[in-house]
């Protein structure tokens, strides 16, 4: 099996990279079969395994891609509900590769189908694609084109989570008229505001949008009930185009936002000297503010008192009910409900805590999934990844299967049972890498980008050809 | 035998999007002696989701119900059945989809819930509101009459 994932390179290229997925394969079975390759591919990955990206881009024409070998641009991996994107560079060429459920056109190939599919998204244009998001029902694009920024969304119109006045919402209806969903199943070029020419990162809650731009300010559209876009207690409905939110003095002064969070219904921003700011959601003090709040209305100062004087805060990520937090000196913290990674009698936590169990481990990126999250430490091949929270029947937790007390008994097709798999994962735990399947033990190897969908974990892993490292 | 009861399930715009899920569903409330007597699927105008919510005006997750509800096509059920109220209730599981999952795994909401907002199901609290909410939604329905019915033929079978 893992022989079908591999992609050899051309004498030119140094390095071969390889997908990954714990969780649901969505082209498994009919779809993955297609390819004329006797690669069997389960739907249920409850351990951490090889994907045949190959045989995927090939089936839908892009052979030469395979030939050439890819890798996944930084950012460009966007894991949603139950889609993805894959952003890659080929032969000096970007292009996106989109997979999963397409209900609402969501993959951006220019149909909406109740089969999960995939396909090529074209009909965007620019230079380099800077990063790609997806969420519920819908898919972000955000390219560099000469001096400026282009964004793209496709997907569910509804709610304006794609940022498209002129599509959404419609007009008035008649009293005679029933309500109908409004899909864009093709990338389509968002309006940027003209003091927003130029964005440098996309984040996505459910149901909404934010943009942050090169100078620091924020921009969103969609969902704001619970107040996900900050724009004061004014404005708690949706958001059908980007709209700037005012930023606090304290914020500007530092020269902006230098990174921007959403997750589910919370929203958060962090300075360049790491300071935390969120907004939305707060209803299991996720947004870390040592209580709960239903409804937060501007950015608001977390409660930063739990970390230690000399640590500053490099990353906060949101899962819905809870948050994580990452320091520069690899601590990770959490605080809210559920995916705390605290252990069994820890399920709700209103003040921020650490988690021992990932102290000196050298943790370097945190990833937080609805209702899971994922730890990654990027160490060369020392390198690894941790998960702990909800799994679902699919195993997206890849912490692999449970001993089944029982002898397997084939079902009436004859089909083997699904696995049966920890539901609840109450610490962080380490998975194994398929680097055995892979023929890479002992190798020179990293883990590129690493994403936690609704349905699936996903990651990259690329090797380096000893033989032709300088 | 407790009374047989009439109550609304609904499937929201969340999980009523995709058929697969929605075809599971209605087998497991089959299988669990719940009778589907009548379904429709509907896409609300904001006017019919506030009138659906009405009690709800003024809270402070009032806007984010409606907008869900209104925000795709939904599943409508009449489920019959003894203590269909309760039965439909226990099935979907509590309204906190993010407690359910940890606390109640094997309840829809659990399941196919994404979030408290989107929590994936409705089914009515009392007999009245059963009433109430079967009336907007199969309007020209006459539950009354139906149960009285219904009443007679299992009165016939005994």
């Amino acid at each position: 099996m893992a022989s079908q994932s591999l992609v050899r390179p051309t004498k030119a290229s140094r390095t071969l990279s390889h997908l990954l997925l714990a969780g649901c394969n969505p082209l498994s079975p009919p779809l993955a079969y297609t390819s004329g390759t006797s690669a069997r591919q389960s739907p249920s990955n409850p351990s951490i395994t090889p994907v045949p990206l190959s045989n995927w881009l090939g089936s839908v024409g892009r052979a030469d891609d395979v030939a050439h070998g890819w890798r996944l641009l930084p950012g460009g991996l966007a894991a949603g509900l139950a889609h993805a994107l894959l952003a890659y560079k080929s032969a000096g060429s970007d292009r996106v590769f989109a997979v999963g459920r397409n209900e609402a056109g969501q993959l951006g190939i220019g149909f909406a189908s109740q089969e999960e599919t995939r396909g090529m998204v074209e009909g965007f244009g620019g230079d380099a694609v800077l990063q790609a998001a997806a969420s519920s029902q819908s898919s972000y694009l955000l390219l560099r084109k000469q001096d400026s920024s282009a964004l793209y969304s496709f997907g569910n119109l509804s709610r304006g989570r794609l940022g498209q006045p002129a599509f959404y919402p419609p007009r008035e209806l008649e009293p005679h008229e029933e309500p109908i969903l409004h899909l864009l199943s093709q990338a389509t070029e968002v309006r940027l505001p003209p003091e927003l020419s130029r964005a440098k990162a996309l984040t996505t809650g459910f149901e909404h949008l934010l943009v942050l731009s090169e100078s620091g300010e924020i921009w969103g559209t969609g969902c704001n009930t619970d107040g996900q876009l900050g724009l004061g207690e004014g404005v708690l409905e949706d958001v059908y185009q980007l709209t700037q939110m005012q930023l606090p003095k304290e914020v500007v002064s530092e020269g902006g936002a230098a990174q921007v969070r959403a997750g589910a219904d919370t929203s958060a921003l962090i300075t360049a000297s790491g300071k935390v700011w969120t907004w939305g959601n707060s209803e299991y003090a996720q947004a870390l503010h040592g209580r709960k709040i239903d409804q937060i209305h501007v950015p608001t100062p977390i409660d930063d008192s739990f970390l230690p004087s000399s640590r500053r805060i490099v990353d906060y990520r949101c899962g819905g009910s809870f948050a994580l937090v990452l320091d520069d000196k690899g601590s990770v913290y959490s605080a809210g409900y559920g995916a705390l990674g605290l252990g069994p009698k820890t399920l709700e936590s209103q003040i921020v805590r650490r988690l021992d169990t990932l102290e000196d481990r050298g943790i370097t990126r945190i990833r937080a999934g609805w209702g899971w999250a994922t730890a990654v430490r990027d160490d060369g091949n020392r390198s690894s990844i941790f998960s702990w929270g909800l799994n679902n029947q699919h195993g997206r937790l890849g912490v692999g299967a449970l001993a089944r007390s029982s002898l397997p008994s084939p079902n009436a097709s004859g089909a083997p049972p699904p696995p049966q798999v920890p539901m609840h994962v109450y610490e962080p735990t380490e998975l194994v890498l398929p680097l055995k399947e892979l023929g890479i033990e002992g190798r020179e190897w990293e883990l590129g980008e690493v994403e936690c969908g609704q349905d699936a974990l996903w990651a990259e892993l690329t090797e380096f050809d000893p033989e032709e490292e300088d | 035998m407790s009374p047989t009861q009439l109550t609304l399930g609904i499937i929201k715009p969340s999980v009523a999007a995709t058929q697969a899920p929605v075809q599971e569903i209605l087998k497991t409330i089959k299988a669990s002696g719940l009778e589907i007597v009548r379904s429709k699927r509907i896409f609300w105008k904001a006017a019919d989701a506030e009138q659906f919510y009405a009690e709800h005006a003024g809270r402070f997750y009032f806007p984010r119900l409606v907008q869900h509800a209104t925000s795709g096509p939904f599943v409508a059920l009449a489920l019959h059945g003894p203590d269909a109220i309760k039965h439909w209730r226990s099935l979907i599981g509590p309204t906190h989809v993010y407690k359910g999952q940890w606390n109640n795994p094997e309840t829809l909401r659990a399941r196919y819930g994404l979030s408290d907002t989107r929590n994936g199901f409705h089914g009515s609290d009392s007999p009245e509101s059963a009433r109430k909410e079967l009336a907007q939604i199969f309007e020209g329905w006459d539950v009354d009459w139906w149960m009285e019915q219904q009443g007679k033929e299992q009165g016939r079978h005994l």
